[in-house]
């Protein structure tokens, strides 16, 4: 089915998964919060990318990076939207951290097999509870939102 | 000075000392980004991944490196595929023989 989403639906739906993600957040209601917030930049890449590609904008290439965020972020970098390299260092260490911790199949996956996976990959544990790491990708997400919406105006 | 997949995967496999590197490289228009994956990276912090591939290609391709390479992201097959079966190594898969 075609829902001819474009640039400002992804805007909008990254920016609401974003705040969705906040709230689940505060219930402390982890899986469903990372899930969401990690959503939320798949959509803000999305939205930049439609910005400013124009065969995909005009639907005459399709975006065919799937919903992974590593390779969307690939695609931001060949539009020359992050002219300056300082930048997009910046952007490839926080996407390169959400890439990590997030990927598609998480909507399948329970809090305590997401703390397991976490707790494998380093990010929380003894000295780290699931709640800071939580938080703290969550504020991650937040800043590669922020940046992005600077591509999308 | 021409920047190929190959050679930005040579500069960061030789520069690094990668152990058995996966590359994930696209050329869309005249930029190359991606991901690398070894587990050289392993124990390793994003900022300290990125200066590594940073230094790296610096070092291969001098300021030019910059320009012509987009981003690359640094993983372990771990964090690549959590749900992707262990690689059994040689020396595991003889051990006990």
């Amino acid at each position: 089915m075609n829902y001819n989403l474009g640039q400002i639906d992804y805007r909008r739906a990254g920016l609401e998964r974003l705040r969705e993600g906040s709230i689940l957040l505060n219930r402390e209601l982890f899986a469903g919060s990372v899930y969401l917030s990690g959503r939320a930049v798949e959509c803000i890449l999305r939205a930049v990318i439609w910005k400013h590609d124009t065969e995909i904008r005009t639907r005459k290439a399709a975006l065919d990076t799937g919903h992974d965020l590593r390779e969307l972020l690939g695609r931001v970098t060949q539009l020359g939207v992050l002219e300056e390299v300082e930048y997009r260092f910046e952007l490839a260490i926080d996407v390169q951290r959400i890439g990590r911790l997030w990927f598609n199949n998480m909507r399948f996956v329970p809090t305590e097999r997401m703390k397991t996976i976490w707790w494998k990959l380093g990010e929380s544990g003894k000295r780290r509870t699931l709640k800071q790491a939580a938080a703290d990708y969550h504020d991650k997400c937040s800043a590669i939102v922020e940046r992005c919406e600077v591509l999308c105006e | 000075m021409r920047i190929t997949k190959a050679a930005v995967e040579a500069a960061l496999k030789s520069k690094l000392k990668l152990k058995e590197p996966q590359f994930r490289l696209e050329k869309w228009g005249s930029l190359i980004s991606g991901s690398v994956i070894s587990t050289t990276f392993k124990g390793k912090g994003d900022w300290r991944r990125q200066i590594m591939i940073s230094d790296a290609l610096e070092t291969a391709f001098g300021d030019i490196g910059a320009k012509r390479v987009g981003m690359i992201l640094a993983y372990t097959p771990f964090e690549w595929d959590p749900f992707a079966p262990p690689v059994r190594t040689k020396e595991k898969a003889t051990a006990g023989k």
